[in-house]
């Protein structure tokens, strides 16, 4: 086990350090740059300009550079603010919004799949069935314009836009439960679909009948029993879905206007602000292989068939 | 001597037949799938309202502008209204489905190729080349893809015309900055959606390796390029052919998010991910212009959808009865 995680840790140098390159070049080969669109700035401050940020240097000097002290390095279009900062300051935005997201995915979902399972192809199973079918049809872009026409403008019940209340500063507000909702019910689908799948295979075992002769009640069987490896499919996916919903980030900061990182790295590739695309590329990377190692490992601890191959 | 052929030849024929049967099997099973109907039929309208619609339409159907017509609600002459900019939304959603489901297709099929080519080759050799290529995929799997997508298509954008202008300087006529933003999306999303199609030849491919028309191809020597296209790849199909409807929907959304993020398609030319973008920011005022595409794009996933289900429990009748 010790041996898996340290080898699977040493293995996210290499690939940060692609991801980095990936981006560095892509955002350095392309044409124009961070300067050019400023109609006001003259040829030589902008070699000025140029020089102050190290853009004059041998690219591969300049990818040591950004390498070596990214969250150091300031932001081409925010002077005096340090990629870091900005980080800071916005994380904690997208990551409550991720966070409210993906725990309203894992009850609806896994509660929604836990249910289908129970009596495949009755009336309990279409009925959550068919509203993930259509969670999943429902991308966020649709789905967030939706709930806002209805419970912001025309019912009147939530905000339509903004995050944390008028300072912004708040715990939690009203103002927090449509941008989730839209984000965690497309997930919730996804989780739905694989926890009825999962449940299903596992309700059929050997086992499940064991524990059902030895009189074990109902509930303590789904809960105990089945739920422990029904719920293997929907560990899985959670690698994946957690970089969805970094992505889906982008779109319902933008929809519903909340001040988040997602929306700052769209404007940032925008105006080629290449110290901050970077930055948040790295931060973002970092957090989805870190994460996706928390996964595997909790594969390898939930699912005995793992271990034994190990 | 004559044995051996007596036996070959029943056995080769009832090789056709079982082939046969599975496809006219499959295609029993999907008739009495309701829904896989309806969304086939659907997917079927759809196709011949965006490709062939067009035709008895007026040349700018979906760019024409009344400007005194702006945001005028549907009803009349105007089916489904017009938009912000006083165009026909009928004529845009009939122009924007032919995008999206262009992009759809032409995406899905870069995938597919890169996703066949890479899993044959990683399942057929097998060994440390299988073990290396797969390792690779996992990895490419957890990295934030959108985010590489996303920067493609920001920083790419120019890049059409530093080529018309490089190809100007040789003295050559060659122009593909029109078409570029088009190119770029299939690339970007075609190289992004072959992993899972990737795993899934490879799996088949593995399989098939052991098996012994397989291994008589090899001893008889035939060349390897020769085993994988002649006798593998008509062997994976069935999982492809399912496998590729569900990426057409998984490729549209794609393209429908960068454009809702503003770079995907580019105006005045709509796919549906545009006029949802334009709708929602229209939505107090003009909800009819979030609500038609909304609409027609989400039944285009859910048929897409759909089909591919109902295709899957055709073609692997043992997963079928759950």
């Amino acid at each position: 086990m010790f041996v898996f995680i340290l080898r699977r840790i040493l293995e996210t140098i290499p690939v940060l350090l692609c991801v980095a390159a990936m981006t560095f070049f892509m955002c350095r080969l392309a044409p124009g740059g961070p300067f050019d669109d400023d109609k006001q700035v003259t040829a030589e401050v902008r070699e000025q300009l140029n020089k102050q940020f190290n853009l004059d240097k041998p690219l591969y000097v300049q990818f040591y550079q950004y390498l070596v002290n990214l969250p150091k390095l300031q932001s081409f279009k925010y002077p005096n603010r340090t990629v870091g900062d900005i980080i800071k300051q916005k994380f904690p935005v997208s990551f409550k919004l991720g966070f409210f997201a993906i725990t309203i995915a894992l009850g609806i979902g896994v509660l929604f799949g836990v249910i289908a399972s129970l009596k495949p192809n009755s009336f309990i199973d279409y009925i959550p069935s068919s509203l993930a079918m259509i969670g999943i049809c429902l991308p966020t872009f649709v789905m967030g314009p939706i709930l806002m026409y209805i419970f912001a403008l025309k019912l009147k019940l939530l905000p339509a836009t903004g995050w944390g209340g008028f300072d912004g500063d708040a715990i939690f507000h009203t103002d927090m439960i449509l941008p989730s909702l839209t984000l965690g019910l497309f997930y919730a689908a996804y989780i739905s679909r694989l926890t009825r799948g999962g449940m299903l295979d596992i309700l059929t075992q050997d086992y499940i009948r064991t524990a059902k002769a030895k009189g074990a009640s109902g509930l303590r069987v789904i809960v105990k029993h089945a739920m422990r490896g029904g719920l293997l499919p929907v560990i899985s996916f959670m690698g994946p879905a957690v970089a969805g919903l970094i992505a889906g980030s982008f779109v319902i900061e933008t929809i519903f206007n909340i001040p988040g990182l997602g929306k700052d790295f769209v404007q940032s590739a925008f105006n080629r602000d290449y110290t901050l695309v970077l930055g948040v590329v790295m931060f973002y990377a970092t957090l989805i292989v870190l994460l996706n190692l928390v996964v595997d490992i909790l594969q390898v601890t939930l699912n005995p068939k793992l271990k034994f191959n190990s | 001597m004559t044995e051996p052929d007596s036996q070959a030849k029943p056995s080769a024929l009832d090789q056709v037949e079982k082939g046969e049967s599975l496809w006219v099997g499959a295609w029993h099973r999907l008739r009495k799938n309701k829904m896989a109907l309806v969304g086939g039929t659907f997917i079927l309208l759809l196709v011949g309202l965006s490709f062939i619609g067009p035709f008895f339409l007026e040349d700018n159907y979906y760019t024409h502008q009344e400007l005194d017509l702006k945001m005028k609600a549907p009803g009349g002459e105007y089916i489904l209204g017009t938009d912000h900019l006083g165009r026909d939304q009928l004529g845009r959603i009939i122009k924007g489905g032919q995008i999206s489901l262009m992009v759809g297709l032409v995406a899905t099929i870069v995938s597919l190729t890169i996703g066949i080519g890479y899993g044959t080759i990683s399942g057929y050799f097998g060994g440390n080349i299988d073990r290396f290529m797969m390792r690779v995929v996992d990895i490419l799997y957890s990295l934030p893809f959108t985010i590489f997508v996303i920067l493609l298509m920001v920083f790419a954008k120019d890049l059409g015309d530093s080529i018309d202008v490089w190809f100007k300087a040789r003295g050559s006529d060659f122009s593909i900055s029109g078409q570029w933003n088009m190119l770029l999306l299939f690339v970007a999303i075609g190289a992004v959606e072959w992993l899972t199609m990737a795993r899934i030849v490879r799996g088949q491919v593995l399989s098939l390796r052991k098996q012994e028309f397989i291994e008589a191809c090899i001893s008889l020597g035939l060349p390897t390029r020769r085993i994988i296209f002649r006798h593998m790849v008509p062997n994976v199909l069935g999982p492809v052919i399912v496998y590729t409807t569900l990426t057409i929907p998984a490729v549209m959304l794609l393209e429908a998010f960068l454009s809702f993020l503003g770079l995907g398609v580019q105006p005045p030319t709509p796919s549906w991910g545009l006029l949802i973008k334009d709708g929602a920011d229209r939505m107090r005022e003009a909800p009819w212009m979030l609500i038609y595409p909304g609409i027609m794009f989400a039944l285009a996933l859910f048929s897409f959808n759909f089909v591919g289900d109902g295709l899957r429990d055709a073609l692997d009748p043992k997963t079928s009865k759950d």
